[in-house]
């Protein structure tokens, strides 16, 4: 059992996550109850996932209930430029977010389990042709929980449970610096005279900037409870604490050739350039790299949000359950801005201004029993976007969303179970912006809207369960 | 699965699909509305000094906003971006020509830059002053490359170092105007060491090449749906250069200034054209002013500041050469071809438009409009007017060519 969970954690740390919730939030989570779009807070999954779904579900297990899966997330998406009609294509590969569970019903009452799952983080790789590689074009938020939960049945209707949640986050942004925006480090110049100035054009890149932070902590803790009406209706319900993660990495700068050089002898206060320098030469020369972007330490702060999920299922017929559930995530709270500290001094920090909303899910799902062997799923939601139209950037061109599920789960044997979803994620078009402005107000970050992102993603989950 | 399931799938699918749909109205901007509005979409406008909007050797955005590519965007109802310079300009305009050095706007010397004004992603205007064909064609330093000139510096504070190509290609543009060219043979009659020699220009058959390459590179966008192409204009017919003639004629008002009979030479080209010995400003004016001061001077037109006529009538010829490669090249591409040479000579019909020989001081056009209200006070790049009057043209001839509904153009 220790080498299972290792080798999982391992998978979990190693791979990197991706958006396939609101905001940046994960939720495929587990192949029973992807294939159900997401419901069960009121009648979880038996194969664990109640640690995530609702720690209350485990209370009323027998034995153990020890499940590993993962789901393959296959993210699609472009940006057509309103000035040119062009279209450029996000570059994401196939990312696995694995997830595992193992749960053991220790008294009839008494439930208790750990679980390793991702429900925050994204990923987002653009082409370095990208304009909005300058904001970020390979952008990781990877959020791995490890959550020891229990749960116990306080009366035969009622189940509460909660867990705590240690987090290992990590964050990594990689992007291109815009010569035309940098200051130039020269005395004699008006403060604030960019490269700009002297006609260098948006665009062009001189420099590649990796900042890789992270950090683990004990965050807060989750909790649930069920109560169960009759055999036919229970109704759920669980609260998943917010997150807040100092990060604490490294900025590491690399030149980028510009291939550029200076046509004619420029004369910039006190410095003569002579016709056919290398404007690299000029750069190096100027201290850009030694003295406003050496490598150095970087922080920054990220909050997940509190979680809030009400739900209920019923069943109508025998073999058949549905399933609804609301979903409440408080981004406004929590995501409003990113700050990016740099330790030197002359490097200037960045206060990306987020503004996110909170927002809504909407489930449906479904789960027919067919025989003992063969149970089928499916569902439907409706993400609102927790991206306001100020935010929708290359780092996350997020949006409201429609999503279809469908799966099936296979009793092998006795003992063996397994489990296979697959989603169908729909964003609808959002206008966005290729640019970041540091501490930019919400009317001046529209005013960045420069295009239109289109989004949608396929998702497939396969979990493996084993009873004993 | 039974029907009731597969219903349950259906109406989920169809959800979807009526919520993804109808997202036309999140692109902006919406083409131009008028007739053949979708054409003019993206616009891009390449060229040299003329295209840039100099005016009176001075590029500014005073000037730049009144240069015929923003007009005719403007009336194309199109976004376009120039590379805008802060005033008094980089360098600053020409507000007197006949001192030494010229005087400029706020007396600023001609190596002053107020640098650029804003930075815009995309360029829809990548004219920069002092564009030869080559220069547009060539990757920037690379070889061969026209001898440097402080014009040079354009190509950093306009382009950001990269080509008109280059950032043009940036824009995907759906229509394009080139009008260059001209500084391939303009700079016989700048020449101050040796005008008309047939060494500042380039020779036809170079150009035809070059003009090719370029039409072939622009080919290569893929987006170009139409396009005007604009012919050389005749560099002899600028009041930069006066005919020896004018000067024979202006010595009777300067008793102190002798002109030769050799500057009355010309050679009749056709029924309606000849050629003259044209005298650059840079060579005849110091001749007038000392003359004028009463110091008596004499301007012989064997001297090699003259354009002789051979060499006048090569320049004329290689112009006339130059536009049937870009008319050939316009037919090619079933483009529109402008030549702009018949406008400028009803110009010069009209009184005062474009002076035969400069009004120097002490006439009071000598400071507002000393080669003609057609011509800014540098004797080569067109006034305000005539930018006006070439927007117009264009609009026009567009509109005719390609069936197009643009606007006029106040």
């Amino acid at each position: 059992m220790r080498l299972s969970v290792g080798f999982a954690l391992s998978l979990l740390i190693g791979a990197p996550a991706v958006l396939g919730a609101q905001g940046f939030g994960i939720y495929e989570l587990g192949a029973c109850g992807m294939a159900r779009a997401g419901t069960g807070v009121a009648a979880p999954c038996p194969d664990g996932s109640a640690i995530f779904f609702n720690p209350a579900g485990l209370a009323g297990l027998k034995g153990w209930h020890v499940s590993a899966g993962g789901t393959l997330i296959k993210a699609l998406g472009n940006f057509t430029s309103d000035a040119s009609g062009a279209k450029t294509d996000l570059d994401n590969p196939w990312i696995p977010v694995p997830s595992v569970y193992v749960a053991y019903g220790a008294s009839p009452k008494l439930g208790v389990g750990i679980g390793l799952f991702a429900p925050y983080g994204l990923e987002t790789r653009w082409p370095t042709s990208f304009d909005g590689r300058f904001t970020g074009y390979d952008n990781i938020i990877r959020n791995v929980y490890i959550q020891p939960s229990v749960a116990y049945q306080v009366t035969p209707w009622l189940s509460l449970g909660a867990g705590v949640d240690i987090v290992n986050g990590h964050v990594e942004l990689n992007q291109r610096l815009d010569l035309s925006q940098q200051v130039i480090p020269l005395a004699g110049l008006p403060p604030g005279t960019t490269f700009a100035q002297f006609g260098i054009a948006p665009g062009t890149d001189f420099a590649n900037a990796h900042l890789e932070a992270s950090h683990t902590k004990v965050t807060g803790a989750h909790f649930g409870g069920i109560i169960k009406v009759n055999d036919r209706l229970s109704f759920g319900g669980r609260y998943l604490m917010h997150a807040k993660i100092d990060y604490a990495g490294t900025a590491t700068f690399t030149q980028v050739p510009t291939g550029i050089i200076v046509p004619t002898t420029v004369t910039v206060g006190p410095v003569t350039i002579p016709a056919g320098t290398p404007l690299d030469a000029v750069l190096q020369n100027l201290g850009v790299f030694t003295t406003l972007l050496p490598n150095q330490n970087v922080t920054t702060s990220i909050t997940n949000p509190e979680q809030v999920v009400l739900g209920v299922a019923y069943k109508p017929v025998a073999g058949w359950t549905l399933y609804g559930d609301y979903q409440f995530t408080r981004w406004g709270k929590r995501f409003a801005s990113l700050p990016i500290n740099f330790s030197n001094v002359a490097t200037p920090s960045l206060l990306l201004n987020t503004y996110y909303n909170n927002s809504s899910d909407f489930r449906l799902g479904a789960e027919w029993v067919k025989d003992a062997k063969w149970t089928l799923r499916g569902g439907y939601l409706y993400n609102t976007a927790a991206a306001p139209p100020e935010t929708v950037t290359p780092l996350l061109p997020e949006g409201s969303r429609n999503e279809i599920t469908a799966g099936a789960g296979v009793a092998l044997s006795p003992k063996w179970s397994v489990d296979f979803a697959y989603q169908f994620i729909k964003q609808n078009d959002r206008r966005g912006r290729t640019r970041d402005l540091s501490g930019a107000t919400a009317d001046q970050l529209i005013a960045l809207n420069n295009g239109l992102y289109s989004f949608s993603a396929h998702l497939v989950g396969l979990s493996l369960a084993y009873t004993f | 699965m039974t029907s009731r399931h597969v219903l349950l799938f259906a109406c989920l699918g169809l959800t979807l699909v009526a919520v993804g749909c109808a997202n036309d109205d999140l692109f902006t901007p919406t083409p131009p509305q008028y007739a053949g509005g979708a054409m003019f979409a993206r616009y891009v406008s390449f060229g040299n000094s003329i295209t840039a909007g100099v005016q009176s050797a001075g590029l500014t955005d005073s000037t730049q906003r009144l240069a015929y590519p923003v007009l005719l965007a403007r009336a194309m109802a199109t976004p376009f971006n120039y590379p805008s310079l802060n005033d008094p300009g980089c360098p600053p305009p020409i507000t007197n020509i006949f001192t030494n050095p010229p005087t400029r706007v706020g007396g600023l010397p001609d190596t002053f830059c107020a640098l650029r004004k804003n930075a815009p992603t995309l360029l829809n205007n990548v004219a920069f002053p002092g564009a030869e064909v080559l220069e547009l064609l060539n990757t920037n330093y690379g070889s061969p490359q026209p001898p440097g000139s402080a014009t040079d510096a354009y190509k950093l504070f306009l382009l950001g170092g990269r080509t008109e190509l280059q950032r043009a290609r940036e824009v995907l543009p759906t229509f394009v105007t080139v009008w260059i060219g001209n500084n391939d043979v303009l700079g016989a009659i700048l020449d101050t060491g040796d005008a008309g020699q047939a060494a500042d220009i380039t020779p036809p058959a170079t150009f035809a090449t070059r003009y090719n390459a370029l039409m072939d590179s622009l080919d290569s966008f893929g987006s170009i749906q139409g396009g005007a192409l604009l012919g050389v204009v005749q560099a002899t017919a600028a009041p930069y250069v006066s005919q020896g003639r004018a000067y024979f004629a202006a010595q009777a008002a300067i008793p102190t200034m002798t002109v030769l009979p050799n500057c009355l030479a010309f050679q009749a080209l056709t029924a309606t054209d000849t050629a003259f010995v044209e005298v650059p400003f840079h060579y005849g004016a110091p001749i007038v002013a000392k003359a004028a001061a009463g110091i008596p001077d004499t301007l012989d037109c064997s001297n090699y500041h003259v354009i002789s006529v051979p060499e006048a009538v090569n320049m004329i010829s290689t112009v006339a050469q130059y536009n049937a490669t870009i008319q050939a090249a316009a037919t090619a591409r079933n483009w529109l071809f402008v030549d702009p040479n018949p406008l400028l000579l009803t110009l010069a019909q009209a009184p005062g438009a474009i002076r035969p020989f400069p009004a120097f001081p002490p006439d009071p056009n000598s400071t507002t409009a000393p080669f003609g209200t057609a011509v800014s006070r540098d004797g080569v790049h067109p006034s305000t007017s005539t930018q006006k009057l070439v927007a117009q043209s264009l609009q026009q001839a567009i509109n005719a060519f390609y069936h197009s509904a643009i606007p006029a153009i106040p």
